[in-house]
């Protein structure tokens, strides 16, 4: 015991002294050839293996600037920073296209409600709308997107499980179909915005839902929750040949949209907030599509829901669409 | 297809008509579609192509509006000397290039007054006015006539405010042929390109 404890102290102290020794040594000691090269070798990876898992960050660096990538909540913007930001997206948007384009930020109308009446026994499927939609909101060509779907039905039936929207026959209408084009229905209760985890789809005052293409982490939980199948994903970077390319951009409504978000119909809020009427009610040739104000008495679609027969799409949803289809013969 | 019963265009109205759509015009080159969008585009040196759908001014050109009399003279010009009986089947010298295709409506005098022919008739035989066909197409269309009166029939442009400031309604003869009422078939536009095709992986 007492043996093994004067080792101990023995070498405790032979320790102690040795330590200075040996960190000297250590800090001397001549590196060797091998050494070297494995140190420089594993310097390298290092190296390289960083640069090549930050390229990624360069290509980054082009799609976003700084102040993109700190930017608020839409909701959460004072008008002077909106100002600055409708600036910068100008700026963007006008080296992506190579157009000069105008952003604006139009804001609903106090009093208004927007809904919308498609009479389906006018509606003859010659799908003037969704082009029209297309060209007003810069939808992607390729890989194509769009906002409206016209479903050919046979008579008889509401079945949307019969229904068909790559029809193509050589004049319509054809015999025994008739046509309901579908689109976002600017629900009062909207699944959509409820499924959202960040908050950047939501319910405008007047009644159209938005989305703030800036805020949008691209998850698709609003595409999964909505029943009409209104919303649409870019699974790429949109194209749009430069000619194509609408030049009066609204911030929540037809800016063009990046990779990674989602997008929607808007009831094109850059035209109807100024008064216009939406580019594919214009395009109808038709007439079956009327749009207007559900809060003024006097409007078409308050007409309509008083003297028509009216149906919404999927009731039973208990999303409360404001998009009316209605019939008359 | 959309029915809607027109009678002759009697240069009278022709007149009245030229001088609506001059305000109609006006109009329509405030908004921003149209036939007259286009030529803004044009005149403020802007390369967009605007597109007009109307069946009326695009597409379908012989459903151009009658924006100009058709004739330098009034019907009754020539139908004071020639009393014709008009039965609509048998015309022999004048009208010959006149189809009608207005469903069983196959008599002239059936719109057409026998004894005023720069008007129209009544069913109880008084005279319409010529610039006033509306009230002759509800003679028969009564529902499409009620729809018409609030609004809810025919395309829409312009502005959605019911309070819009010198809103005017096209009258039936603006977009029907009233000899021809139907529009014919169109051809659709291409549909969605289909899942798994080149073009078509980034639509859902």
């Amino acid at each position: 015991m007492s043996e093994k404890s004067n080792k101990k102290g023995s070498a405790k102290k032979s320790a102690g002294c040795g330590k200075k020794d040996a960190a000297k040594k250590e800090a001397f000691k001549p590196v060797s050839r091998r050494g070297f090269l494995k140190a420089g070798a594993l310097g390298a990876l290092l190296i390289g293996g960083t640069t090549t898992a930050m390229l990624p960050l360069r290509k980054f660096k082009n799609d976003t600037s700084v102040e993109g990538f700190f930017q608020q909540h839409y909701e959460r913007l004072t008008p002077e920073r909106m100002d600055r930001i409708l600036e910068r997206i100008e700026g963007e948007l006008k080296e992506r296209h190579g157009v000069d384009v105008t952003v604006k930020d139009p804001k609903p109308i106090p009093g208004v409600q927007f809904a919308y009446a498609l009479n389906i026994s006018r509606c003859v499927g010659c799908r003037r709308c969704v082009h029209a939609c297309v060209e007003e909101n810069n939808q992607s060509r390729d890989p194509e997107i769009q906002y409206i779907r016209v479903l050919e039905m046979p008579e008889g039936t509401f079945d949307l499980e019969k229904s068909d929207h790559y029809y193509a026959p050589d004049k319509v209408p054809a015999e025994g179909k008739y046509y309901m084009p579908v689109q976002c229905q600017q629900c009062e209760n909207p699944a959509c915005v409820k499924a959202c985890p960040v908050g950047a789809t939501w319910k405008d005052d007047d009644g159209i839902v938005v989305i703030d293409y800036d805020w949008c982490i691209g998850c698709r939980y609003c595409e999964a929750a909505c029943p009409y199948w209104a919303r649409r994903f870019n699974f790429s970077e949109p194209k749009i040949p430069k000619e194509e390319v609408n030049p009066d951009m609204a911030y929540l409504g037809n800016r063009t949209r990046s990779k990674g978000t989602m997008e929607k119909c808007t009831f094109c809020l850059g035209r109807t907030r100024k008064g216009l009427q939406p580019k594919c009610a214009e395009a109808c040739p038709t007439g079956s599509r009327q749009f207007g104000n559900l809060l003024d008495p006097d409007s078409v679609i308050r007409k309509i829901l008083s003297e028509k027969r009216v149906y919404v799409l999927k009731e039973e949803m208990g999303t409360r669409p404001k998009f009316y289809y209605w019939f008359d013969k | 297809m959309k029915k809607t019963i027109m009678m002759e265009c009697s240069a009278g109205k022709m007149v009245l008509k030229a001088a609506v759509f001059s305000i109609l015009l006006c109009l329509m080159s405030l908004s921003a579609s149209g036939v007259s969008a286009k030529e803004q585009a044009e005149v403020s040196g802007s390369k967009r192509n605007v597109v007009d759908y109307s069946p009326v001014q695009g597409f379908l050109r012989s459903l151009k509006l009658r924006r100009e009399p058709l004739f330098e003279y009034t019907c009754n010009e020539c139908h004071r000397v020639f009393d014709t009986e008009g039965s609509g089947k048998n015309r022999v010298a004048e009208h010959t290039d006149l189809k009608l295709n207005h469903g069983s409506n196959d008599n002239c005098m059936n719109c057409h007054h026998r004894e005023n022919r720069n008007a129209y008739v009544t069913n109880d035989g008084n005279e319409i006015p010529s610039n006033r066909p509306e009230i002759l197409c509800s003679k028969c269309h009564g529902m499409v006539y009620r729809d018409w009166m609030i609004g809810i029939h025919g395309r829409v442009s312009v502005s959605w405010n019911s309070n819009r400031k010198g809103w005017h309604l096209l009258v039936c003869t603006e977009c029907h042929n009233p000899h021809d009422p139907g529009f014919p078939q169109l051809v659709p536009m291409p549909g969605p390109s289909i899942p798994g095709s080149k073009k078509g992986n980034g639509s859902h």
